[in-house]
């Protein structure tokens, strides 16, 4: 079915915050600091503010009166810069101006004078006994409940904002494992380049802010700034035109603070745009440092593991703390252990802050949890199929005790995809090779909520007002398909209502593969509010109970016969009509049983295969086909879903052969879009299939699972052991760039 | 000493004349001035091709042209390709193939993929890669572009017969 | 990004300053506008927005579209004269390019991408001084005279930094008859390698990710890997060390010199 927003999109029509153009609107801009760590000895901007043009000047001397730093957990970001700079690109002052050309002579007017402190820019720095510390004093922080066998830590050592731990089961198994693997694997760091830019246009009047933003979650966002900016929430509309792109960066507070503090102070609307190079200095992915220490039986059966996530947090933690508890959790896999420990470090760095993307903590410990397991296999001697088929949980056997159960078929799924690729029986080639890898996450959020509203006007038409920002990703398509679904109308009848804060039903956020399931259900439940109104209203009027009736095409039948309802409204209600109305709630029930206070609403479960060929001489890896599936339970969309598929796993492709930001120390060498290589279409294999599942255990509307992160975590881990299977090679560091595989050929040959 | 000059050309076949600064930039004369806001501007140096339109029937990122340099010329953008409700022939193959997400690089992939089946109504795959690379979707993963392309040829030559 | 006295700032296409517009119709009137200070060469302006978004200043932008010279390819004796202002796919498609040095007219055509070679120009390119751009590797292998409106100038020396206003017209490829040119770019954009044979002498030039290129010469018949070990140090970047480089150098070498014998049989 064709997409709902394919008009606007394919006409170019659709309106995104960066196409809006309010009257009176001036333009921002920022100075960002050129040392990665230093101190803010001081900051003179009075020339800038009597530069021609200017409105208005943001500097650490303007933040009276606010709450001026922020963060998820931790709130340690400043809205520009105080005591310190973090980072090299760390924001330390804005000017509104006439244009942007006027914007930027006034930055040149700007004094600083910094005072250089050592920079740490790696993990290994950031720990070194005696390293210097991002932050002085424990920046405010929460650690949110979690539940059986879960904890959280601020600040357990210098450097680290945060340590997420969970363990279950006894470890005095350990003794009783056969063989004791220990391996460890570093993973890198990909910047989102959505290509819609970071952008807020703000309008802040004495009594009332209202910005138009480019954001995946209005509502955190609404509380955050309120919080920042010190005023009710009710004073701040936010609202979401359509979004260009995120992957998990546009969460919180991003260029809104700074539009917001501008165009309060210059009394006009302010535009704020991030170029892409400032996307770099916004915003990544993690870089990780994967230690996993496994226990198995000689036979293959796993018994435990342990395993240490470092993540790259950068200069502020931002998601970091989410992501470290969704990695640390995430660490055992779709496999049965009898013992799990594992922790995960927030490590903090003088590069840019690294907080969701895509996958959020799972492609990091997929990448480390596959490649180990074909890792064992190779060791014991087994086919890495055959490893995993041996210890994958059963359908609907829970992933930790206290969970849900895992609702797909793991090993249905993997043998799908071993038989599309050709595994099984492969011919053996030199230098070629095949390999396999599984993508296993909770999905729909932790402890999440949803709500919605659906309401039907006289004449049969339905708005869906809904908080699930579309992104790219089908939600106003999928939502609409299911209130339609619910109520009997055409989907052409159904609009998606564009978000503003003000009227829309308060959501989380637009994340975790939730939309279909999370605010798919409270849609549901809203649509069915809105017909068994509908209904009683007509049986009202039949005289006749609303269990009689059905709803299709607005009108009622009755024992076969059809009532249209306008009609029959206008006759009630008069000429001028009437709506209905119906609320939708949804979130997964606390239970401090589950680990983290409430049981995963859905698994998020994908299959990789990827064959290669390895070119001994160079060490560069060609993907010769790429076969991909995830499990949607039951597809609303299958154009969505494909899409979804198609494009988590085109990202993980480029993660694994050489998407990457490149740091010489803390300096980042290509956070340009030039320099930084983004797949192309030239860069899909010659075979690429991707296969939509429809399992049917999806606890979402009509049996539907969440898509989008899935099928993006096994690819690396798939073309890596892709790698080993044709050669005998093992890179335990992504991206296999053709340096790193020939050094893994050459210590192969050495062995 | 802000110099003006006037250029005169063609948007989507309508006739323009302006004063323009020799400094502006094609993607912001269309955007800001004429309001065709269905011209992206991502990158801005010329590399994602969100901005993409047709100059003289080649394509080229608007964010990378000075609109001097199209005097006598024209200039055709996602706009002239058709609207909601009457969207032309390549317009509704990405939208019957889902060839789009977010929709960013959506007018810039269209135009592309317009001056693509001009050059070559029949195109392989091989060579739909090789004119869809010039443009950066972070969304899609291409697949489904490369068949909306594909699509568009069918209906191209539909519509001829 | 530009670095300003208290920091970086992001200039865009807004930020661009206003200047004065030349469109002069000769060589020499450009480079007689072009010799004052501030004056920035335009022609296909696909780097030249990077730049202003890095920051360049201009006062004065001299467009070289009018100048119907700057896009000739001409046959000059055994050598082949471009006009600077030739476009990539202009180049590639050319005739002459082809008879003369196939080599070069196949790599020309697969560089960059299908959009930009309908806009970017070999002189562009080259004066660009990006080391992901690849017309410097060609042009190193091939040892082109970068003929300007004043000295003529090698292509390294346009990584040394030629003096401000230099006006590259004419990139003269010698001997171009004579000449045999492979072209390497399956590592891309790790490491490229470009190939030049004449006679019995073989020129390398290895393009690296983020630093200029770099040649080395050896014999018809030497071992690649022992003329690919010439290369300095210099070729190793962050995205791979000089013995990676040298290394693959020499496996790239070899596949394009095998590649020429293939096509001589």
């Amino acid at each position: 079915m064709t997409r709902a927003d394919a008009p606007a999109k394919t006409t170019g029509t659709a309106r995104y915050t960066a196409d809006l153009r309010p009257p009176g609107m001036l333009h921002a801009k920022t100075l960002r600091s050129p040392h990665a760590h230093a101190r803010l000895v001081s900051i003179d901007a009075s020339r800038a503010r009597q530069a021609p043009g200017v409105h208005a000047v943001l500097t650490r001397d303007d933040l009276a009166g606010l709450a001026p730093t922020y963060g998820y957990f931790i709130k340690d970001q400043p809205v520009v810069a105080m005591d310190r700079v973090r980072y090299t690109g760390d924001v330390v002052a804005a000017v509104a101006a006439e244009d942007e050309a006027a914007a930027l002579r006034a930055l040149e007017l700007v004094e600083v004078v910094y005072e250089p402190l050592p920079d740490v820019p790696t993990i290994d720095a950031a720990l070194a006994a005696g390293a210097p510390e991002l932050f002085e004093d424990a920046p405010p922080g929460i650690v949110p409940p979690y539940g059986t066998g879960a904890s959280g830590h601020l600040r357990p050592r210098p450097n680290v904002c945060y340590e997420f731990r969970y363990e279950t089961g006894p470890d005095d198994v350990w003794d009783s494992c056969d063989h004791v693997f220990e391996d460890t694997f570093a993973f890198s760091r990909m910047n989102h380049f959505h290509l819609e830019p970071f952008v807020t246009v703000a309008d802040a009047r004495p009594d009332r802010i209202e910005i138009w933003t480019s954001t995946q979650n209005p509502f955190p966002l609404r509380k955050e700034l309120a919080r920042v900016l010190n005023v009710p929430e009710s004073r701040i509309r936010v609202n979401v035109p359509y979004v260009g792109g995120g992957f998990g960066s546009k969460h919180n507070c991003k260029t809104e603070p700074i539009a917001i503090l501008l165009s309060r102070m210059a009394g006009r609307p302010v535009r704020y745009c991030l170029t892409t190079e400032e996307g770099f200095l916004t915003l990544s992915q993690h870089a990780a440092r994967i230690r996993v220490r496994t226990g198995v039986m000689a036979d293959g059966t796993f018994v435990a593991r342990e395993s240490e996530v470092l993540l790259d947090a950068g200069a502020y933690s931002d998601g970091s703390p989410l992501v470290a508890e969704k990695a640390g959790y995430r660490m055992a896999g779709p496999y049965r252990w009898k013992h799990i420990r594992s922790s995960c470090s927030c490590v903090m760095t003088t590069t840019t802050p690294a907080g969701p993307f895509r996958g959020f903590g799972a492609t990091q410990t997929t990448w480390a949890s596959e490649s180990q397991v074909d890792m064992i296999a190779r060791r014991l001697g087994m086919d890495p199929y055959e490893l995993r088929v041996k210890n994958l949980k059963a359908l609907g056997e829970p992933f930790v005790p206290g969970e849900s159960g895992i609702d797909s078929d793991m090993a249905e799924g993997l043998d799908l995809v071993a038989g599309e690729l050709g595994y099984h029986g492969r011919a053996r080639v030199p230098n070629r090779g095949m390999g396999l890898a599984i993508g296993f996450k909770d999905g729909g959020g932790v402890n999440k909520p949803a709500q919605a509203r659906v309401k039907v006007s006289t004449s049969g038409d339905v708005y869906v007002n809904a908080g699930t920002v579309e992104i790219g990703q089908g939600a106003s398509t999928t939502l609409c398909q299911v209130a339609a679904r619910v109520l009997g109308a055409p989907l052409e009848r159904v609009s998606y209502a564009p978000i503003d804060t003000d009227v829309t039903p308060f959501d989380q956020g637009t994340n975790a593969s939730s939309g279909i399931t999370v605010m798919g259900t409270a849609v549901q439940r809203a649509a069915e509010a809105a017909r068994a109104g509908i209904l009683e209203f007509a049986a009202g009027r039949l005289g006749c109970a609303p269990a009689d009736l059905t709803l299709e095409h607005w009108a009622v039948s009755l024992t076969g016969e059809l009532h249209p309802l306008a009609p029959m409204i206008m006759q009630v209600f008069g000429g001028t009509g009437f709506e209905f109305s119906g609320e939708g709630f949804f979130k997964a029930p606390n239970s401090h049983d589950a680990p983290l206070e409430a049981p995963c609403v859905f698994w998020e479960t994908s299959w990789a295969g990827a064959e290669v060929e390895v070119d001994p001489e160079t060490g560069q890896v060609t993907v010769l086909q790429l076969v991909v599936s995830g499990d949607v339970g039951k597809a609303v969309n299958e154009q969505v879903v494909r899409g979804q598929d198609e494009g988590a796993a085109v990202m993980g492709l480029a993660q694994a052969l050489f998407e990457e930001m490149r740091y010489d120390g803390s300096e980042l060498l290509n956070g340009e879009a030039l320099d930084y290589r983004v797949p192309m279409a030239e860069d899909l294999p010659p075979r690429f299939v991707s296969i939509t599942q429809e399992q049917g255990h999806g606890p979402g509307p009509f049996g539907a699972k969440g898509a989008g992160e899935g099928t993006m975590l096994p690819i690396a881990a798939a073309i890596a052991n892709a790698v080993e299977d044709a050669t005998g090679a093992r890179v335990t560091a992504l991206p296999l760039t053709p340096p790193r595989v020939l050094t893994a050929l050459q210590a192969r040959s050495y062995e | 000493m802000t110099e003006r000059i006037t250029i005169a050309f063609e948007v989507d076949g309508r006739p323009r004349e302006e004063e323009i600064a020799p400094s502006t930039v094609l993607a912001d004369l269309l955007r800001d001035r004429y309001a065709m806001t269905g011209v992206k501007t991502s990158c801005e140096r010329g590399v994602c091709g969100a901005c993409t339109t047709l100059i003289d029937g080649v394509p080229a990122a608007s964010c990378s042209v000075f609109a001097f340099s199209v005097d006598g010329g024209t200039v055709e953008t996602i706009a002239g390709q058709g609207a909601p409700g009457a969207p032309g022939p390549v317009q509704r193959a990405f939208a019957e193939c889902g060839g789009f997400q977010c929709g960013y690089c959506t007018p810039g992939m269209i135009m592309l993929a317009t001056a693509l089946l001009r050059a070559h109504p029949d195109p392989d795959d091989e060579r739909i890669r090789s004119w869809i690379s010039s443009n950066v979707c972070r969304c899609t993963g291409y697949q489904m572009i490369i068949d909306s392309v594909r699509r568009a040829a069918e209906l191209l030559r539909e519509e001829a017969r | 990004m530009r670095l300003l006295a208290g920091g970086w700032a992001a200039p865009t296409q807004r930020t661009i300053p206003d200047f004065r517009l030349h469109r002069p119709r000769t060589i020499a009137a450009a480079a007689a506008a072009g010799a004052a200070e501030g004056a920035v060469y335009a022609q296909g302006c696909t780097d030249l927005f990077a730049r202003f978004r890095e920051g360049l200043w201009c006062s004065d932008l001299v467009s070289l579209e009018r100048i119907p010279e700057l896009t000739a390819i001409r046959r000059d004796g055994p050598d082949l004269a471009i006009g600077a202002g030739v476009r990539h796919a202009a180049g590639a498609a050319d005739p002459l390019v082809a008879e003369m040095l196939p080599g070069l007219a196949a790599a020309w055509g697969s560089i960059a991408t299908h959009r930009i070679r309908q806009r970017a120009t070999i002189g562009g390119n080259l004066m660009a001084r990006r080391p992901r751009y690849e017309m410097s590797i060609m042009m190193e292998a091939l040892g082109a005279r970068l003929e300007t409106a004043g000295p003529v100038l090698a292509p390294a020396d346009v990584w040394t930094g030629p003096p401000p206003g230099t006006l590259l017209h004419t990139i003269r490829i010698p001997d171009a008859a004579g000449t045999w040119f492979g072209y390497e770019r399956a590592l891309r954009p790790l490491m490229t390698a470009a190939v030049a044979v004449r006679g019995e002498t073989v020129r390398l030039a290895v393009g690296s990710e983020y630093v200029r290129p770099h040649a080395a010469e050896g014999r018809l018949g030497e071992d690649p890997a022992r003329i690919a070990a010439r290369l300095p140090d210099a070729v190793g970047d962050a995205a791979a060390d000089a013995g990676y480089r040298r290394h693959a150098a020499g496996v790239l070498l070899g596949r394009a010199l095998a590649r020429r014998e293939g096509e001589a049989r």
